[in-house]
């Protein structure tokens, strides 16, 4: 059974000549969301379709009963498949008390078009459009939140689009350069093996945000070392780091414990509120 | 994400410390030429298993004089990724087999990297390399050992801890399966000194160093 496998990756790596840029995005097409083990009030739950580009994207916004000052969050999701693979972290976000949103990128779930750093970029500003027109939300009001891959658009968009009341990167690469460098033990110049830069650790210099740093110890994918430190030093002041012992990338809230995983972000935002 | 990167990490390591060819052996002989054609790589996890990367090269020796032989690789697979690498040098044998004396081959040579792309920021890259190995003859064969050393000139750009030299020890046997016709066989760990275990690319590492590699190669002397 394996062996077809094999051959046929094998295959595919030696005549398949291609970017990395295409592989950081592990997009699953499906026609209809399952939010699996969802305890959200169905009430409380709206699937929103919006443009970004031309194309259609979806995401659900999820309101909270008693919002908290009107406060959202923007979801920006990793790259694995679609939302469905992230609503466990919405349930726990849910969980404060927070108005929350999240979309896949063009190229994810229902979502249309194909995924790339620049279509990145546009879907996050649509988002970030959609909250304002229809939701009525306020940059103070704001909490940008990126997990793996979707810290190339919230930190793009505290950099260069809006001014949030928080920005929290959690399980951040510094670059795509410095996954491939990594993974080659080698100094590979920056753009060889991908067509876009994906750069987290240069454009977080100018956020306006004060950002919070979530990274896992043990994170056997994107190293804390060469990625998350490097978003955390090169980020401007307020900052804060939260590395947790023994967590992998994607286990986080769940070492970390839910309880104290949401306090932390509550008290992230709330220190970004009050400045 | 870690999923969904396994296959990205099998693109990575088509590069990987640049080295997939075999050490040279024994000397060809003043005037001698012998052609060689090798695939193998670091075994990755992909798609729920354990692959080696097909990492091709095909390379060719030529003897300079009865102790030293002029080589040059060319590295197939990462053309398919717009990135061309060569390594070229000589190796010198200051010991030939005797009995249970080893031949001893020194090999010093360039790894010469460069990007096809258009609107690269830097096009070339060398990387300084050496090799050493001890070759014995068993049974038909030949057993050998020795350690590839691969430096870098510049620190990576986000990690200015990162290891300057990567050592990459080998063990193989040399099969004779014709008339000057070779198989080489071996099994090598490279990046040994390097922690591997917190990487876009999960490799089949030994305590958490370095990956697991192996390498076949065919050997035609002419």
């Amino acid at each position: 059974m394996r062996t077809p496998v094999i051959l046929s990756a094998m295959l595919l790596i030696m005549f398949t000549a291609c970017e990395l840029d295409g592989f950081l995005f592990n997009e699953k097409k499906i026609e209809q969301y399952e939010l699996p083990g969802n305890t959200i009030a169905d009430s409380l739950l709206e699937l929103v379709t919006f443009n970004s580009g031309g194309y259609a994207l979806y995401g659900y916004h999820v309101r909270s009963e008693h919002p908290d000052r009107g406060l959202t969050i923007l979801y920006c999701k990793g790259n694995k498949h679609n939302i469905d693979e992230y609503w466990d972290r919405v349930m726990i976000l849910h969980d404060l008390g927070i108005n929350l949103f999240l979309f896949d990128y063009r190229g994810f779930g229902m979502s249309e078009g194909e995924s790339s750093e620049t279509g990145m970029y546009e879907d996050g500003k649509a988002a970030w459009s959609l909250l304002q027109d229809r939701y009525h939300v306020p940059a103070d009001s704001l909490c940008l939140y990126g997990y793996s891959l979707g810290n190339v658009a919230s930190i793009y968009l505290a950099s260069e689009v809006v001014t949030p009341a928080c920005l929290i990167a959690e399980a951040a690469f510094a670059s795509a350069n410095s996954l491939s460098q990594s993974a080659l033990s080698l100094d590979i110049p920056a753009r060889w093996l991908t067509d876009g830069s994906f750069d987290n650790a240069e454009r977080v210099r100018t956020i306006h945000a004060p950002l919070l740093v979530i990274h896992g110890s043990d994170d056997d994918f994107v190293r804390f070392r060469d990625n998350g430190r490097v978003v955390y030093e090169n980020a401007p002041e307020p900052k804060s780091l939260l590395l947790v012992p023994d967590a992998n990338h994607t286990d986080i809230p769940y070492v970390m414990g839910v309880r104290s995983y949401q306090q932390t972000v509550r008290e992230w935002i709330e220190f970004g509120i009050d400045l | 994400m870690q999923y969904g990167m396994t296959l990205a990490g099998s693109v990575l390591v088509l590069v990987l410390f640049g080295c997939a060819a075999h050490t040279n052996l024994e000397p060809k002989g003043e005037g001698e030429f012998s052609a060689s054609f090798g695939i193998g790589g670091p075994i990755i996890e992909a798609f729920e298993t354990n692959m080696p990367v097909p990492y091709a090269t095909v390379g060719g020796e030529y003897g300079i004089t009865g102790k030293m032989d002029a080589n040059a690789t060319v590295h197939l697979l990462p053309f398919a990724y717009k990135v061309a690498a060569l390594d070229a040098g000589v190796t010198w044998y200051p010991l030939l087999r005797d009995t249970w004396q080893p031949t001893i081959g020194l090999q010093p040579r360039l790894l010469i990297m460069a990007s096809l792309k258009q609107d690269v920021p830097e096009r070339v890259k060398f990387y300084p390399a050496f090799s050493v190995s001890s070759a014995w003859g068993v049974s038909a064969g030949v057993l050998y050992i020795g350690c590839d050393v691969v430096g870098t000139f510049a620190a990576r750009d986000y990690d200015d801890d990162a290891a300057r030299m990567l050592l990459s020890p080998f063990l193989g046997y040399r099969w004779n399966i014709g008339e000057d016709l070779y198989l080489f066989t071996e099994l090598k760990w490279q990046g040994a000194n390097v922690r591997s275990d917190q990487l876009a690319v999960e490799y089949l590492a030994v305590g958490r160093h370095g990956a697991v590699t192996t390498l076949f190669s065919i050997q035609r002397r002419f």
